[in-house]
């Protein structure tokens, strides 16, 4: 699937949001106009276990015998067993005996009592012994009867599916049987659809309005005063996902066949080149200094990357995350010298303002030997321009402005919204990242496709190294604008100057 | 919170006790039905699948460094008659499969296909063992659903046994066939099978655990059709080419199964019964050949011989538990191993007696 086919789907753009920004949210469209009134109710968590006996008819007859069979039974419950308004199981279910005698009475004289003989599995005889003593059969093996649930719940859970709209469409049958769901004969035409669908065939152009309508009347059935039975759906799901295994789907993606180590080379030649031709300016010069030493730093992270194959994986979009926000702050100070000559000082000192802050906490707590913290190190940076005592703690943002004010200023802002913040998930550790790169999709219907983590790292991401490479490109332009770089690798990278 | 690393292996004792306690009454009672006992497998069943993850971690955590034995082509491990004594004496954990899950298929024929009395008076004497290994014996003995922690897949399982075992019928008739159906084709009578065998294969063919020396095959067969194990309903108007198939494939099939499911799950067999061990020894050679599997296999002579020498009067005497603390940090396997080697004794060659001699000297040390 493309971005492009993305934009063809049918979900809100971003203008049709509607930002509240003293809440600090963009909201839905659907969301800003409904707020708390708003109670979705899912077919397939909540309603579909419920119909599930339904399915397996229509799974086991196919659909013109599985409708008849079912209209047989359900026309006959309705006249038999009145105080049964929908075709619930946990209400039929929870019937008294007589009544559930009579229902599974009904079915058994229509249907072979193998169909629903699987649910015995879930409704046992220690809580259901009518139901078993009717649908129990001792032949089938657990395995089974597992299967075919599970089977059945994968068909029936999509909620738009051509299956699933055929059991939702029975849910609606036996209320009109029962004379529950009626219309006035003013709107009989907007009506035909409930005679015409179960003889019309899913391919029939009539059916792409048919079925949008009878989930719509199914959806709305569903919201009004239906009582629901919590617990008959949570222990539906709880015991079917228990008896059955996860079925794990790993996403991997390529290593980028892409080797990179000439532009590694030839990056490392160009900054050499800056270097060798710039000595006076390294020896005193704070510019010099933040952007060869801020590209540089940019530079050993992309190898760092690509030596250790990183590309695919979490480090690697921390990297990439790393090297676009090295490419925005140095546009940015580029953009305000003119205005602040002493910017470039500022921004050294702001870092080792930042230092000296954990400088001053790590001398008050007791460090381990093995941390990556050494505080000499620490203190010998801090103190290496100029002594601690007059360096104050900066505790804002650099010159006040967040990343993404930043990247606006100096025109970066599709960098920034496209990689930079996705990128900023996987470094927060926030959950779309940790889903993406750290836990799997169980393809079993019967655990409503959870996620299970990916202990064993066989998940990979899609690779960073071109994109690095991109934003590398663009970092050695803003070199080029200030620094004589080889000609060589102006041409042979398109460096705009 | 802190997880023992068996703390899931001993919970499931403990609320598998409660489960199959539930059903006492039930199977105490005179007329209990097939379709009784299917209600209770489906409760065992369901219980374990819902556990397996947690206890196939720990146990595979177990097996890493111990020597783990599984009771392997026996049901239940009879108690009354000392077995847990011997079962006891080696190796360092002692498991069972389910009982329960081991005899569903029994239960899962249907009622007019074979004469379900006797397996439910042996489904009985089972339940009452298990109760009492789980009451009496618990955390000596773990109970577990074994074969659904090694068998993920039943088709493509019985699909490498039949290969096996078609592999094996086929050198024993010296003529390679590629299916049951060619095989069972090929031959008319159980005599043209014999007439096919060399006398090697003729004189050591075993169907049951009576004595079958100077029978012919028509005559074992025969015997093996009035035990109870054999199900003789199911050979109901099957050529005798059928027949002995489905004879000996229960059979090869059996210690087939018990190796791979030891192989997967790191266990070693302990088999205790004359004709699941006399197959043992006939397609062990195929594997011998393989260090590890090696070693597997020599444990489990070892343990057969032990079974055949020690006498259960040894145990009458003592207490279960005191015996269990007698033989506690020995490394009985461990020193009867150790003592084979050096008297360079490679068991699956020869080296019966010495064995026994070991085995007699080290249990005369301790009891």
């Amino acid at each position: 699937m493309t971005s492009q086919d993305f934009h063809q789907k049918n979900v809100s753009s971003l203008s049709d949001h509607k930002l509240h920004k003293k809440k600090g949210i963009v909201a839905t469209p659907m969301n800003d106009a409904l707020g708390d009134l708003l109670k979705p109710s899912s077919w397939t968590k909540e309603r579909m276990p419920e119909y599930l006996w339904l399915g397996l008819i229509l799974q086991y007859y196919g659909r013109k015998d599985g409708f008849e069979k079912s209209f047989q039974i359900l026309h006959e419950m309705s006249k038999s067993v009145l105080s049964l308004s929908h075709p619930q199981l946990s209400m039929i279910l929870n019937l008294p005996d007589n009544d559930q005698k009579t229902v599974y009475t009904i079915i058994c004289g229509v249907i072979d009592k193998i169909v629903l003989s699987p649910l015995t599995i879930l409704y046992k005889k220690e809580t259901h012994p009518l139901f078993n003593e009717y649908f129990f059969i001792p032949q089938l093996r657990v395995e089974d009867r597992i299967d075919i649930l599970s089977s059945a719940i994968k068909t029936y859970s999509p909620s738009q599916s051509f299956e699933a709209t055929d059991l939702r469409f029975l849910e609606l049958v036996l209320p009109l049987f029962a004379g529950r769901l009626t219309f006035s004969a003013n709107v009989a035409e907007h009506t035909k659809f409930l005679e015409e669908y179960p003889n019309t065939d899913h391919e029939d152009e009539k059916m792409k309005t048919y079925r949008p309508s009878v989930r719509s009347m199914e959806g709305s059935l569903a919201g009004m005063g239906l009582v629901e039975d919590i617990q008959f759906k949570s222990k539906f799901w709880r015991d079917i996902g228990m008896i059955t295994p996860c079925n794990p789907m790993v996403i991997k993606f390529d290593e980028n066949p892409e080797n990179y180590d000439e532009f590694i080379n030839d990056c490392r030649k160009a900054l050499e080149y800056v270097l060798a031709t710039n000595k006076e300016k390294s020896l005193a010069d704070d510019k010099f200094d933040v952007i060869i030493g801020s590209i540089n730093y940019a530079l050993k992270i992309f190898i760092e990357i690509d030596n250790k194959s990183l590309g695919n994986s979490i480090l690697g979009r921390h990297g990439i995350r790393t090297i676009i926000e090295i490419h925005i702050i140095l546009k940015y100070l580029l953009k305000k010298e003119s205005e602040k000559p002493n910017i470039w000082k500022e921004y050294k000192l702001y870092g080792i303002s930042k230092y000296k802050l954990v400088l001053l906490k790590a001398r008050e707590t007791k460090l381990d030997k093995t941390s990556h913290f050494i505080l000499p190190i620490v203190d010998v940076i801090v103190n290496e321009t100029m002594s601690e005592e007059f360096v104050d703690v900066d505790l804002k943002y650099f010159d006040k402005q967040g990343i993404r004010e930043k990247s606006i200023d100096v025109g970066e802002k599709e960098l920034y919204d496209l990689f930079y913040d996705y990128d900023s998930s996987f470094s927060h550790g926030l959950w779309g990242a940790i889903r993406e790169s750290t836990m799997l999709h169980c393809n079993n219907a019967s655990h409503q496709y959870h996620c299970i983590p990916d202990i064993y790292s066989k998940q990979s991401l899609p690779e960073v190294r071109s994109d690095c490479v991109k934003t590398m490109i663009k970092l050695f332009s803003l070199l080029a604008d200030i620094f004589e770089i080889p000609e060589s690798f102006i041409n042979k990278y398109g460096i705009k100057k | 919170m802190n997880a023992s690393p068996l703390a899931n292996i001993k919970k499931s004792q403990e609320e598998y006790l409660e489960k199959v306690s539930r059903y006492k009454s039930l199977v105490d009672q005179e007329g209990v039905s097939v379709k009784e006992i299917a209600f209770m497998l489906d409760e065992v069943k369901c219980f374990w699948l819902e556990r397996l993850e947690a206890i196939e971690f720990e146990l595979e955590e177990l097996t890493t460094d111990n020597s783990c034995f599984l009771l392997s082509g026996a049901i239940y491990l009879n108690a009354p008659d000392y077995e847990h004594y011997y079962f006891k004496s080696l190796g360092d954990y002692h498991l069972l499969s389910d009982p329960f899950l081991r005899m569903e298929n029994f239960f899962r024929v249907p009622e007019d296909r074979i004469n379900h009395k006797e397996t439910i008076v042996y489904f009985k004497e089972a339940y009452i063992d298990t109760l009492e290994v789980l009451t009496k014996y618990k955390n000596h003995f773990f109970i577990l659903p074994i074969r659904e922690m090694a068998i993920k897949d039943e088709s493509k399982h019985y699909e490498l046994l039949e290969t096996f075992s078609l592999r094996f019928i086929s050198s024993m008739v010296n003529k390679q066939f590629s299916s049951r159906e060619e095989f069972c084709n090929n031959f008319k009578s159980f005599e043209e099978i014999e007439n096919n065998m060399d006398g090697f294969v003729r004189e050591h063919l075993k169907f049951s655990d009576t004595d079958e020396s100077g029978l012919s095959l028509r005559g074992k067969i025969d015997r093996y059709l009035e035990t109870p194990m054999s199900f003789k309903q199911l050979t109901k108007d099957k050529s005798e080419s059928e027949i002995f198939w489905i004879s000996i494939f229960s059979w090869i099939s059996q210690i087939s199964e018990i190796l791979y499911i030891c192989v997967y799950l790191r266990l070693f067999p302990y088999i205790r019964f004359d004709v699941t061990f006399h197959y043992l020894t006939i397609v062990m050679y195929t594997f011998i050949d393989d260090k590890n599997l090696k070693e597997m296999i020599e444990k489990t002579i070892v343990f057969y011989i032990l079974h055949k020498t020690i006498h259960k009067k040894k145990f009458e005497n003592i207490e279960f538990n005191d015996f269990c603390k007698l033989i506690e940090n020995k490394s009985l396997l461990d020193v009867i191993i150790g003592k084979m080697h050096v008297q360079e004794i490679d068991i699956c060659k020869r080296g019966i007696k010495q064995v026994q001699s070991i085995i007699t000297e080290e249990f005369d040390a301790i009891i």
